[in-house]
């Protein structure tokens, strides 16, 4: 069987194990249903502000 | 030719290198008049950037009130009210004078002021003695107590502190930051530790040069007892450290922070001294039994310098104790504080180490573009002042900078080297 067909079975018979980022609450519901989740804290360059994201890109950082 | 993100980068590279490079010495204490030459009387300088009566909060005008009558250029508190109504006193902030002053930060002519002189580029960061805890000037307080105190600092430990720091040639400080950060210090909302190794090196001196016993005893006992007393001593070598990194063309690293109790300032290197202001925020923390966050005032002081060299919020990691202390969760959580002040700072300091964090150094030179791109804002540790003028402190806390401050940095930064064109 070809290791990717093995991966794509683990995935599917085995208990999730996820990686949430951005928005946190995802990571806290499936927390408390007892998935294995890590929270990675993640917002879009200046808040989302495409104005301040471009000024951004231009002053480097 | 060189990117506008390299010219950056060295410039920035120059800004903290001044700031890291500042041997601060604490050498004499001395009246603001005989220090700062411009200083007159009915000049009255404030924490913050600048602010008029009509702005000020309740504590603020509690402590310029009180500072009047103390001065004597008021009869009584309604009289110096009236008076500063009328126009009758000029306020300035405290950073114009080379000077920083803890919450209301009342600077008038007679006051003794602590002087830190930066051997490396010989300039020199100034502050007022810290009055202790309970009703103080700081705070707002303004009664006769309060005003007592103050004729006592000015009348007796100012100059006693004075003659033994000439007599000892004065007591060199990054050291004494240094060891107090292995002693669960962060020099903002605790100084246990530099408070009693500044006695330790000052009380020799004072007992040497002194007139009287009496005095002797009561100078030693009011230091002894006060754990805050290194924090203006910090700030006025915060202030001695980032002046020199004032000014410097592409530079994107703040030298100063600071609040009045109404908004939040900050300098920016590459900007000059231009401040950039926005609403204050409240503190979180927690109150003193009685009090609650009803009664708090909006954020002030212009403490906030030691958070702009790396210590205070910056610092958390070294003092677990304090997070309690001022209600920011878990002993453990400490050192969450100080990471995430590295994600928007240029570097580590290699002299101010954190034994809990491996012996990391504490993250200085706040860079604007990271603020503005994380969203991460200074995390500044902080007392809290009752929202009446007259009453004092209620509690402790921590306080975030408004992004505000940040943002409109940032655009003029950026204009300033022409971005806005590109």
């Amino acid at each position: 069987m070809p290791d990717e067909t093995k991966l794509a079975q683990s995935l599917l018979s085995a208990p999730p194990g996820v990686i949430n980022i951005g928005l946190s609450g995802f990571a806290t519901e499936l927390a408390a249903n007892g998935a294995k989740v890590v929270h990675v804290a993640w917002t879009p360059p200046a808040g989302g502000d495409a104005k301040l994201a471009a000024l951004l890109g231009k002053l480097g950082t | 030719m060189i990117s506008l993100a390299e010219t950056i980068d060295l410039a920035n590279a120059e800004t903290v290198r001044r700031m890291l490079a500042g041997d601060p010495v604490l050498v004499d204490v001395l009246p603001a008049g005989a220090l700062i030459p411009a200083l007159k009387p009915h000049m009255i300088l404030h924490a913050g950037p600048p602010v008029d009566w009509r702005r000020m909060c309740g504590p603020m005008r509690g402590a310029v009130t009180g500072i009047a009558v103390f001065e004597g250029w008021a009869r009584d508190l309604a009289d110096a009210e009236r008076k500063a109504e009328a126009g009758a006193f000029a306020f300035h902030p405290n950073h114009h004078f080379g000077a920083v002053g803890p919450m209301t930060g009342m600077t008038t002519v007679s006051q003794p002021l602590m002087v830190v002189e930066n051997r490396t580029f010989a300039n020199r960061g100034y502050c007022a003695i810290n009055e202790g805890l309970g009703k103080v000037m700081r705070f707002g307080g303004n009664d006769a107590e309060v005003l007592a105190r103050l004729a006592w600092l000015r009348d007796v430990l100012g100059p006693a502190m004075g003659r033994a720091l000439r007599e000892m040639g004065g007591i060199p400080l990054k050291q004494i930051i240094a060891r107090g950060l292995t002693m669960g210090d962060e020099m903002h909302q605790r100084n246990v530790g530099c408070s009693g190794l500044v006695l330790r090196q000052l009380a020799p001196a004072l007992a040497r040069t002194a007139t009287n016993t009496a005095d002797l005893a009561e100078v030693l006992g009011f230091i002894g007892r006060n754990d805050q007393f290194f924090l203006n001593i910090a700030m006025a070598m915060g202030k001695a450290m980032t002046d020199p990194a004032r000014g410097i063309a592409g530079s994107s690293i703040v030298t100063a922070m600071c609040r009045n109790g109404t908004d939040f300032g900050i300098r920016v290197s590459g900007t000059g001294d231009q401040w950039f202001t926005a609403p204050v925020e409240m503190p979180q923390g927690l109150y003193f039994p009685g009090y609650t966050e009803a009664d708090a005032n909006p954020d002030m002081g212009d403490s906030a310098i030691v958070e702009t060299v790396g210590l205070g919020g910056f610092a958390m990691a070294a003092a677990p104790a304090v997070v309690g202390f001022i209600g920011a969760g878990r002993a453990s959580d400490a050192a969450i504080f100080t990471r995430l002040m590295g994600e928007i700072t240029y570097a580590a300091n290699p002299e101010w180490t954190i034994p809990a964090l491996d012996h990391a150094g504490v993250p200085t030179g706040i860079d604007i573009r990271r603020v503005v791109e994380t969203g991460i804002a200074p995390t500044i540790n902080t007392g809290i002042a009752h929202r009446r003028p007259g009453v004092g402190q209620v509690g402790a806390g921590v306080v975030k900078a408004p992004m505000g401050c940040f943002v409109a940095a940032l655009e003029a930064f950026g204009r300033a080297m022409g971005a806005d064109k590109a």
